[in-house]
């Protein structure tokens, strides 16, 4: 499935704003890195929204996402005989590189941040909202892109399992150094008391877990040829359209 | 500059599909037929550009039609979307996509409009700049570690776990020695593959 790399999925959307609404969806990205600072959120933190920034930015199952704007007057004209683009609307796109399946995702969005998410795309053409989950998936279905193709240098490990490995190595490397040349005793005790510290960060990578295509797996026949072709993976050749060869009887031939 | 995270670089550049066929040929067709093949590759030839965490390939058909009341949009071309996000510099990323991978990117690029060719690499890296979408808001929070050091702490993390079951219950003096072994064993590891965890 060319959204999945391992235990990441690469999800994209385009949703469309209407140009005017652009500066304003330009001022509040502008202000996320300031909200999630200490010293606002230390001061200012008691406010919803304020908060509802900084929770947005701590979601722990996010490897890297990104947030640009697509101007309507963007679209790159790479020759003379290519038709200069011009779109009606702006548009955000968002690309994300998460743990987990898809439905999953979008309920922790809905789940966890609401707010986060309205903020994001309230100014967007019939966003209905983070909650309720149904019209929210609804859209999401509408807006996504499929990946063609999907790469992710460490498809066994999860964005908690790098952060926590990080950790680990940090600390380890700090363990090392303080533990060197002492006494197998003194070194016991330290070694106990080190894994202590580090209980947190033992996860474990490595096979992704099977991703299990039930509609296939009940229903092998029912796979639709036109199905395949909306993925671009196969010729849409239906096992109707192929012509069976007409029996040949003994003493007949066909010229 | 929102396209940088410490180390980190979101990168994303939006090139249009040629319309049509060539001798045959429909380009945006045999270019997801080229991306597809690319996804039952393994080991995925990506692993040989330096630095790449994350990278991506979408094909844009058009824009999401919502139905009334919003207006129609529609593109006259179609469009390849790359999206990545990698250690350091730009420029020198695409130079190391650039040499670890011209035939997959001639295989895949010939089927955009204006593409150079990858004999002069500046004007790939021209052609890419000029196509590029910036960032306006990224989110990387690992973003300054490099590749290889979250590979190596997360090959240390599953040797250490490995180690930590194996040495419950050792008598002090032998967790001490298999300690320090394990110590040289993570000394001399090297980097591991890329996609090999």
């Amino acid at each position: 499935m060319p959204n999945i790399s391992g235990k990441a999925y690469g999800f994209t959307a385009f949703t469309p704003i209407k140009r005017w609404k652009t500066p304003f969806v330009r001022l509040f990205f502008w202000s996320v890195p300031i909200m999630s600072s200490r010293f606002v959120q230390k001061y200012f933190g008691w406010i919803h929204l304020v908060k509802a920034q900084q929770l947005l930015l701590e979601l722990s199952f996010i490897h890297f996402a990104r947030w640009s704007i697509v101007k309507h007057d963007f679209w790159p004209r790479m020759s003379k005989v290519q038709p200069k683009d011009r779109t009606r609307y702006d548009y955000l796109m968002f690309c994300s590189n998460f743990n987990g399946t898809w439905e999953q995702y979008i309920d922790a969005f809905s789940q966890v941040i609401p707010d986060g998410m309205n903020m994001i795309w309230r100014t967007s053409e019939q966003f209905p909202g983070a909650q309720p989950i149904t019209p929210f998936l609804a859209y999401i279905r509408k807006v996504q892109c499929d990946c063609d193709y999907y790469y992710g240098a460490y498809p066994g490990a999860t964005a908690t399992d790098v952060r926590q490995s990080l950790r680990l190595y940090e600390q380890l490397q700090v363990f090392i150094a303080r533990t060197e040349g002492m006494d197998a005793t003194r070194f016991a005790a330290e070694w106990r008391r080190f894994l202590f510290t580090v209980q947190d960060c033992l996860g474990a990578t490595g096979a992704d877990p099977v991703i299990i295509d039930w509609e296939e797996l009940l229903f092998p026949d029912q796979k639709r040829p036109e199905d395949l072709a909306v993925r671009g993976l196969h010729t849409p050749v239906s096992v109707d359209q192929v012509a069976a060869p007409a029996p040949v009887r003994a003493g007949e031939s066909h010229a | 500059m929102p396209n940088v995270e410490k180390q980190s670089y979101a990168f994303a550049a939006m090139t249009p599909i040629l319309t049509g066929s060539t001798a045959g040929v429909v380009h945006a067709a045999e270019l997801r037929s080229v991306l597809a093949r690319l996804t039952a590759t393994a080991p995925s030839p990506i692993t040989r550009v330096p630095g790449t965490h994350f990278l991506r390939w979408n094909i844009l058909d058009g824009m999401p039609q919502l139905g009334y009341p919003t207006a129609p949009d529609l593109l006259k071309s179609k469009y390849l979307l790359l999206e990545c996000d990698f250690d350091g510099a730009r420029d020198a990323w695409i130079d190391g996509l650039a040499a670890a991978v011209p035939e997959l990117l001639t295989s895949i690029y010939r089927h955009c409009t204006g593409f150079p060719g990858l004999t002069d690499v500046d004007a790939f890296r021209g052609y890419l700049v000029a196509c590029q979408l910036d960032t306006t808001l990224d989110f990387a929070p690992y973003a300054n570690e490099s590749l290889d050091r979250v590979l190596r702490a997360l090959e240390t993390q599953r040797r250490f776990v490995a180690f930590m079951e194996k040495s419950q219950g050792r008598p002090d003096i032998e967790l001490r020695m298999a300690f320090s072994q394990l110590v040289e064993q993570l000394r001399d590891m090297p980097t591991p593959r890329p996609g090999s965890i």
